[in-house]
């Protein structure tokens, strides 16, 4: 019996990879490895013939002579007829070790204990990661919300409160409330009657000091025949007789001594009035300061409604309660800002202002960076492009209309932000692109905080003026994926690295072919089929699956571990099955899949030449 | 009375708004006086009164001034005060004159130089029967004893109308304080003539320094009431002198014009009406 060689083996030789083929100059061609051991090997050249017509009915596809395949693997002695037969395996087989490293990385509790997957592309590791560490997340449990406020301070620093998982949407919607509720409720305050009242009866009291000082010299000297006269410019003293001003020629009949005296005697009121006046800008600062209190009143009142629910839900929180007595602090200073300018109390009612996309009213926003569901476990975030707004967060700056400083609009979370509690995926390669994201990054493991500092300022801010953020503490574990050259790569730009990362999953790329591990793999194969929802595939597709698996890995007694080769491969085959209506995927398909893939290497490999 | 007159079907009356030697006014005193003007179908006359004294003044060798905004005292030559006082007096005309354009007034403008009690006695002699004199400056303004001297001088006057330094409204329920059972008939039909130009209701507000005295009052009013439509009336009692609880009682109900009687217990004829003049937020037409 002949093996149908593959048109793959005798058309064009599969490209070999440069650590294959330093493996294989290393290790010199043995015989024995063409033929591997234990598996029987028995080339049955009619059953080979018959093997495809078992499976599917039909002879395999190719219009041209049947090439034959060349099957180290008895398809009969895999014991199956197809995978329908068998119970699926897991998404990988023969990487125990690093299953066990990725395992003991994800439990370790404390810093330094990130992990290192190592392995090519195709391996399965990210599928055997993420395995792995969602069984443990799911033990660990939801991690806290974190959010950023205002602190209300001079310098403009943001906060971070910690809540209780699930809670800081909710804490978030229910200040935006609250300052949707002042929009209305401080207008209204500020527009009654009650309030206009209690202003002018203080603006009058400021008039009527003066006035009441005024009046009350204007008697005393009354009766010494002087006169403390209103004119439209201001205020004069005058002599009177008779309750009348005395007039230029009366004056001047006077003698002069009694002229003298009158004009001392107009000089000290003069002085007296002068003294009043003087008491004025104390008046003024008196009346300024009533004001400022009855308006703290006034908006008092309607902040601390407003601001009622969300207070006796969440000031048991660490932090609410201060953030909540700041803001409403600070609300209740610039309560003006909820009504409008354009609406002053003698023209009309006051309007409300809108304050949505108003950037001064994003100061009260509360910025959710982390927020989980109640339920949820540790959260596992991968992100494929770790630029530092991606991974640390960014901020929004917008200006106001009269204000030529920057203010905070929205503060957005990055990745670290979303994985904070569970794990983030990295890759190393574009890690390695990313150097002074890389830097910040080390940083933030080696301090276990997410402190926001960015090589470059947020747009609309210069420099110097990047908001301050409290750092918020950083617990993820990472998981840095890459293939061995990638790694090499890191620690050496890194040195570092290996103090924060002690744990490393090496994936292995080969596995030896042995019988279990050819078992193992048929019943990988029929894993794959059951994950992607394919035609099950007869035995003598697997038999050639395995066989060019064995190619794959230099043919030297190994299995190719790149699963994701095989499972495309699968996929493939199927498309071409059912193309053919076949209800079975069989040897011709795979066959067919195989020469399809490289007839694609090779117009890719024309193409660049 | 106004309210006499009106009955008598005679509309040859006017409304005379006095504006003074203060740049300061009350746009409630200014639309006190259309509002009345348009209630009796007559006109406002503005007579701006140069103060013949503050020319006196300025002509004296040592007159000078001082204002809250300058420091120190500068000196006032005649035509530095003829020019600020034309000025004055330009612009607020000119103001009045939009708002009676608004209200649809007749207005006219008067400018005198004269001491002003004789120019607003002159005034109100030159038109009759009636004249109710509209003071523009804020009470507080002006001496407290102005409005003695108006009564006693200006004879031509029916009534007066002040306004307080809280005074921003005209619109809402006209109050008219009664102190004797006679008056309450001529008041009221002045209310409800008043009440045609601003749509509010009216009340009634019985005031009185004696239990006993109130409660009569209080009979006589129902008696009065009992064959036609009541009007709805509340009672005060006040000890002479303290207006503290009247003053209370107009600003719970935010009354938008106040009719009282001069001479009473409200608007004392001797003492100070500073208490209820600072406290209303509306106009107060005292009536003669």
């Amino acid at each position: 019996m002949f093996f149908r060689r593959s048109k793959q083996d005798t058309a064009k030789p599969r490209a070999i990879e440069p650590e294959e083929a330093a493996k294989a100059e290393s290790e010199p061609l043995k015989l024995d490895s063409i033929t591997p051991e234990p598996v029987t090997d028995v080339t049955v050249a009619a059953e080979a013939e018959k093997a495809p017509a078992k499976a599917n009915g039909t002879p395999s596809g190719s219009d041209n002579a049947p090439m034959e395949p060349k099957i180290h693997v008895d398809p009969k002695a895999l014991g199956f007829e197809t995978t329908a037969d068998l119970e699926p395996e897991g998404d990988l087989i023969g990487q125990e070790r690093a299953l066990e490293a990725l395992a003991f990385g994800a439990g370790m509790k404390g810093p330094g204990y990130n992990m290192l997957v190592v392995g090519p592309a195709g391996s399965g590791r990210h599928t055997a990661a993420r395995t792995k560490l969602e069984a443990t997340a799911s033990k660990t449990g939801a991690p806290p919300d974190w959010v950023y406020v205002s602190s209300f301070d001079s310098i403009g620093r943001y906060r971070a409160l910690k809540f209780p998982s699930g809670t800081a949407k909710s804490f978030a919607e229910g200040m935006a409330r609250a300052i949707d509720r002042l929009k209305e409720a401080l207008p209204a305050a500020f527009g009654a009657e009650d309030y206009e009242l209690r202003r002018r009866t203080i603006e009058e009291e400021f008039r009527f000091s003066r006035a009441d000082a005024l009046e009350a010299l204007r008697r005393q000297v009354e009766p010494q025949n002087i006169a403390v006269l209103s004119t439209p410019a201001g205020i004069a003293v005058a002599p009177i007789l008779e309750g009348k001003v005395v007039s230029t020629a009366v004056f001047n009949s006077v003698p002069e001594q009694l002229r003298n005296g009158i004009e001392a005697k107009i000089a000290a009121v003069e002085t007296e009035i002068e003294a009043i006046l003087a008491r004025t800008p104390d008046s003024e600062k008196m009346l300024s300061e009533g004001l400022m209190v009855l308006n703290e009143q006034v908006a008092g009142r309607q902040v601390s409604a407003a601001l009622e629910e969300v207070k006796c839900e969440f000031e048991d929180i660490s932090g609410v309660k201060n953030y909540l007595k700041a803001a409403a602090r600070d609300l209740v200073r610039n309560a003006g800002l909820f009504v409008s300018e354009a609406g002053k109390v003698d023209e009309g009612p006051r309007v409300p202002i809108n304050t949505t996309g108003d950037p001064r009213f994003a100061r009260y926003r509360v910025h959710v960076m982390a927020a989980r569901g109640v339920n949820s476990a540790a959260p596992i975030v991968q992100e494929s492009n770790p630029t530092y707004a991606n991974l640390f967060g960014r901020i929004e700056c917008g200006g106001g209309a009269e204000s030529h400083e920057p203010q905070v609009v929205r503060i957005r979370p990055g990745a670290l932000h979303r994985a904070n509690g569970g794990y983030m995926f990295l890759d190393a390669r574009a890690l390695l692109a990313q150097t002074a994201v890389m830097d910040a990054l080390l940083r933030a493991l080696s301090e276990c905080e997410i402190r926001f500092d960015p090589p470059a300022e947020p747009f609309g801010v210069s420099a110097g003026e990047v908001p301050d953020l409290e750092p918020i503490a950083l617990d993820v574990k990472f998981a840095v994926f890459g293939e061995a050259a990638d790694h090499r790569q890191l620690a050496k730009q890194w040195p570092d690295l290996p103090r924060l990362f002690k744990v490393e999953a090496r994936f292995d790329d080969t596995i030896d072919r042995s019988q279990e591990a050819v078992a193992a793999y048929a019943r990988l194969i029929a894993g794959i089929v059951t994950r992607h929802s394919l035609k099950p595939v007869d035995c003598g597709a697997v038999a050639v699956l395995i066989d060019e698996a064995s190619r794959r890995a230099g043919g030297n007694g190994k299995l190719s571990l790149e699963v994701g080769e095989m499972a495309d491969l699968c996929r493939e085959a199927d498309h071409w099955a059912g193309s053919a209506g076949r209800a079975v995927t069989s040897i011709a398909d795979i066959e067919r899949a195989l020469e399809q893939r490289n007839e694609r290497a090779a117009d890719a490999r024309g193409s660049v030449v | 009375m106004i309210a006499h007159v009106a009955a008598a079907g005679e509309g040859r009356g006017r409304v005379v708004l006095w504006l003074g030697s203060s740049a300061r006014t009350s746009s409630a005193a200014i639309d006190a006086a259309m509002l009345v003007a348009h209630a009796y179908d007559s006109e406002v006359e503005s007579l701006f009164v140069e103060d013949q004294q503050l020319f006196e003044f300025a002509s004296l060798p040592f007159a000078r001034i001082i204002s809250s905004d300058e420091e120190g005292w500068r000196a006032l030559p005649s035509v530095d005060l003829e020019r600020e006082i034309h000025l004055v007096g330009a612009a607020l005309q000119r103001q009045i004159a939009t708002t009676a354009r608004e209200a649809s007034v007749t207005y006219r403008s008067r400018v005198v130089r004269d001491d002003p009690m004789r120019a607003l006695a002159r005034a109100c002699s030159e038109t009759g029967p009636w004249n109710v004199v509209t003071i523009a400056e804020p009470f507080g303004a002006w001496k407290e004893d102005r409005l003695r001297d108006l009564f006693s001088s200006v004879h031509g006057t029916t009534g007066i109308v002040i306004t307080g330094p809280m005074a921003s409204r005209i619109q809402g329920p006209i109050i008219v304080v009664v102190e004797e059972i006679e008056r309450l008939s001529p008041m009221l039909k002045a209310a409800e003539r008043i009440n045609e130009a601003t749509g509010g209701p009216v009340k009634l507000l019985l005031v009185g320094d004696r239990q006993d005295e109130l409660a009569w009052l209080e009979g006589e009013a129902r008696l009065l009431f009992s064959d036609g439509e009541e009007t709805p009336f509340e009672v005060v009692l006040v000890e002479r002198g303290d207006t503290a609880a009247v003053a209370e009682t107009l600003r719970r109900h935010r009354a938008g014009f106040v009719l009282a009687q001069y001479g009473g217990l409200t608007v004392p004829a001797e003492g100070s009406l500073r208490p209820l003049a600072c406290a209303l937020e509306c106009p107060l037409l005292i009536v003669r």
